[in-house]
């Protein structure tokens, strides 16, 4: 394996990635506003029907968590780099087919994996650029109470999800490529990911029949663990199920993601199709 | 203007989306799109309401509350953000320009496209509206159909006429679905779709009175859920039919400058 | 000899479902099967510069997009700098590249310099070495002083010599260009043709080129295959290829009002074997390009038989036979 070569390569698809997406002044209405709007409306739906029984009805489905907001905030800072992920990574190379460049990248020496972890690297850069201007934001507008007692093992399970979430990107790539219907999919999945992973809820508020299905996306792990460390003081050892999960995750969609990048290509050129659109 | 003219490309151009539709509508897309995903979307947010039961308001008060604005929405949204993609994808397309140059009235075209969107709506409000009463408990309340009907038709003349500017935007900035990504949450916030304007601080309260689709969803409520009638709601009306033809001279006269725009900076081509 | 290219009965079929007639035929779709490449044998020397003449659809492009590993042969075999087409993909894309053209294929919201740069770094190019090339191919093909303006900018010209300035920045020793001068001005299809000359002559890389411009093939390759309907009819120098049509006579000539029939009637005067006609768009004058055994009573025979049918004869010259001519006495129709 080229170092050098590969660092090029990550190189390449982060700065070209960021280029694209600041070119137009239209960013600053992306980047700043946009995410912040959008989780103030989740909690404003909460606020409609604030009131202290309703809040410990809240309390019991969350796990003892009693600041809402801070839960909406959280859960939101996760599914936006959900979205993110899905709309950038996961859709990485039928923009590229629509742009008309997938032929002449895949021309070059590239190795195609290390090139979507640099599309990855690039997504997860714009995405905590825009999550950490809403998190904050939002926190100055409805106050958060953070009760982390275990920072180390906090940002231990915020990667293990950021990883977790970007192997699912690179297994999206190629699913949408297989499936030549990425725009359908990628919309469609947007909804009932977030209803099954209880990015805007209680995951304890969904019918238990569906769990197993929550079970399947990682980010359901992630969520989960992350709210419980930043908002009722839980430590690694108590979300060690999620840690699980989210592990798991990582090594099962790590492996599909591979081989199924290396699957769509082969297809591709069996195909012909890298030009169609 | 030559009335017939207009309808004959009117027609044509809501045929043709249809037809494009319903070659799309494949069974797959039809369960995914048009039964599974309004399911999913629907339930997130009355699951919300539902954990936060035990308070003075019952969830079933506002899941009806926020069911008739998310029906209300299936209009609206085709409208309002599919007038900011049409233009852009023919130009994707690379129709564009061969539109400009032939002689059909590009407000006539729009209108065809968003009238075509809202007859999906009317699709996707006919499996929505069993679902909703099935799997979510929703019922309408006392049901005044005029006001309705008025309501819905002032809001959606406001909405087509914005699209206007939306469809100009569009081409400018090239990037039409992040335009419509970054509008619409602040729609969703001010238009309070799910909950009531009394939620919101009152300067921001103000900024809601100044939108139609505050209007479109609130008169919606009042109609289907209340049983209010025209004189009981006069004053909403007569403010959302100032609105409206606001957005109609809004709309009619950016997309005549944005339309110049475009042509004299050359996006027509470019995307 | 050592050879760049070399292909061993290289073939593609493509398979596509049609829509039958009638109801049924509807709802079952019928499969077919295209062969868009077959038994493609060519072996490209070292430094060459190699032409793949053919109408819209013969195959030029399958060809090519196979040997530059874009897509993979349904049989056969093919090695690029004696690399195999499909089990060494990666060792071969470090050796080539590729103009398809087009106004796509670059990244329209960056400059010229940008895309070049992201490519350089594609292609491993180390930083320093990347900047004097990209300065290098920029003014190479004149859009240095455009070189910061976006993409989305610039003319269909424009766009395809920053093709060609990409597909020289990994100093490739293969070099696949798929007709190139399409869609260009004069000046501009001059201008490519000349930079690909120099690429030849002075840095000996290897270039497959593919065209529908028989007078561009003529003029720039050492060797041309001819290919149609994804057969290769005919490979050999542009001289030795005029030698199959050295006994024809072309008689060109500019008429005005001619109907279908009239065409017709004059490939059945004896001495004439070819016919092809080309219409002036938006006028009734057309170009009649006549290939005949060059007795001298068929040109006396051509003119009597356009008089008779009130064609108007506006101009008439002999001339040489060029590769269209071979084309067209090996396919029997005009390369578009």
């Amino acid at each position: 394996m080229n170092l050098m070569k590969e660092f090029r390569t990550i190189q390449a698809a982060f700065v070209i990635g960021m280029k694209q997406r600041f070119r137009y002044p239209t960013w600053f209405l992306h980047v700043f506003l946009g995410p912040f709007v959008y989780t103030t409306t989740t909690i404003l739906t909460y606020e409609s029907m604030m009131s202290p029984s309703s809040v410990q009805s809240f309390s019991q489905l969350s796990g003892g968590i009693t600041d809402v907001a801070g839960f909406v905030i959280l859960g939101s800072g996760i599914a936006q780099f959900w979205l993110f992920m899905l709309w950038g990574t996961g859709y990485f190379i039928e923009n590229q087919r629509s742009a008309g460049t997938l032929e002449v990248l895949f021309l070059t020496p590239t190795n195609k994996v290390v090139l979507l972890l640099g599309v990855a690297l690039e997504d997860f850069a714009y995405s905590s650029i825009t999550i950490s201007i809403m998190v904050t934001l939002c926190s100055l507008a409805f106050g958060m109470n953070l009760n982390v007692v275990d920072p180390t093992g906090l940002l231990l399970v915020f990667v293990l999800t950021v990883i977790a979430l970007y192997a699912v990107g690179i297994f999206f790539t190629s699913f949408f490529v297989l499936t030549r219907s990425a725009n359908l999919l990628a919309n469609f999945l947007q909804a009932p990911i977030e209803y099954l992973s209880g990015m805007d809820f209680p995951l304890n508020a969904i019918p238990k029949m569906f769990l197993f299905f929550s079970a399947l996306i990682p980010v359901t792990f992630g969520i989960d663990a992350f709210r419980k460390m930043s908002l009722a003081g839980a430590s690694l050892t108590m979300v060690w199920l999620d840690v699980l999960g989210l592990t798991l995750h990582i090594i099962i969609f790590s492996v599909l993601g591979i081989w199924g990048l290396k699957f769509a290509e082969k297809q591709s050129l069996k195909k012909g199709d890298m030009s169609f659109y | 203007m030559n009335f017939v003219k207009e309808l004959k490309v009117f027609i044509t151009v809501v045929k043709l989306s249809q037809i494009e539709r319903i070659r799309w509508m494949t069974p797959v897309n039809f369960v995914c799109f048009s039964i599974l995903s309004p399911v999913f979307w629907l339930a997130i947010t009355t699951t919300i309401y539902s954990v936060m039961a035990g308070g003075p308001i019952s969830p079933q008060t506002m899941i009806n509350f926020f069911i008739v604005a998310f029906l209300a929405d299936s209009f609206f949204r085709s409208i309002l953000w599919g007038s900011a993609v049409h233009l852009y994808n023919e130009q994707v397309a690379g129709t564009l320009e061969i539109l400009y140059v032939s002689p059909v009235n590009l407000y006539t075209w729009m209108i065809a496209k968003s009238f075509s969107g809202a007859i999906d709506a009317l699709t996707s409000i006919a499996i929505s509206l069993p679902l909703a009463y099935f799997a979510f408990g929703f019922t309408f309340g006392a049901i005044n159909g005029l006001t309705a009907i008025l309501s819905i038709s002032l809001t959606l003349v406001s909405l087509y006429s914005i699209g206007f500017a939306f469809a100009g935007i569009g081409l400018i900035i090239k990037q039409p679905w992040a335009f419509s990504n970054t509008i619409q949450p602040y729609v969703f916030l001010l238009s309070c779709i799910y909950y009531p304007i009394t939620i919101l601080p009152s300067w921001l309260q103000n900024v809601s009175r100044a939108l139609p689709t505050y209007y479109g969803y609130k008169l919606a409520r009042d109609a289907l859920l209340y049983g209010k009638g025209i004189t009981d709601v006069s004053g909403d009306l007569l403010y959302l039919t100032l609105l409206t033809l606001i957005c109609v001279f809004i709309g009619l006269l950016s997309f005549k400058y944005l339309d110049r725009l475009i042509r004299k900076h050359g996006f027509l081509s470019t995307f | 000899m050592e050879f760049s290219v070399q292909t061993f009965n290289l073939t593609r079929v493509f398979e596509t479902k049609k829509k039958g007639s009638g109801f049924l035929g509807s709802i079952k779709r019928k499969k077919e099967k295209i062969v868009a490449a077959d038994d493609i044998n060519l072996s490209i020397g070292k430094g060459e510069l190699f032409g793949l003449v053919g109408p819209n659809g013969a195959g030029k492009t399958t060809t090519i997009k196979m040997l530059c590993t874009l897509l993979l042969p349904t049989s056969g075999t093919a090695s690029v700098d004696g690399h195999d087409i499909i089990e060494e993909r990666n060792k071969i894309r470090e050796k080539i590249n590729v103009v398809l053209g087009g106004e796509r294929a670059l990244y329209w919201r960056l400059t010229a310099r940008e895309n070049l740069w992201a490519f350089s770094r594609f292609y491993n190019i180390p930083g320093n070495v990347a900047n004097a090339r990209i300065k290098e191919v920029l003014e190479l093909v004149e859009l240095a002083d455009r070189a910061d303006d976006r993409v989305e900018r610039y003319s269909k010209g424009m766009k395809q010599r920053l093709h060609i300035a990409r597909a020289l920045l990994n100093d490739p020793e293969v070099l696949f260009l798929d007709e190139p001068t399409l869609g260009l001005d004069p000046d501009g299809a001059r201008k490519v043709r000349k930079y690909i000359k120099t690429l030849v002559e002075e840095k000996q890389v290897t270039v497959l080129l593919t065209t529908h411009y028989m007078y561009e093939a003529e003029e720039m390759c050492d060797r041309v295959a001819i290919i149609n309907k994804g057969k290769i009819i005919a490979l050999d120098t542009p001289r030795e290829l005029k030698k199959l049509v050295r006994k024809t006579a072309v008689l060109e000539l500019n008429v005005k009002g001619i109907p279908d029939q009239s065409i017709q009637v004059l490939k059945r005067i004896p001495g004439v074997k070819n016919v092809v006609s080309k219409g002036i768009p938006e006028s009734e004058l057309s170009q009649l390009r006549l290939q005949t055994d060059g007795k001298g009573k068929v040109v006396a025979e051509v003119i009597e038989s356009l008089v008779r049918h009130r064609v108007k004869v506006l101009s008439f010259q002999t001339v040489e036979p060029t590769l269209e001519d071979v084309f067209i006495k090996l396919v029997g129709t005009d390369v578009e």
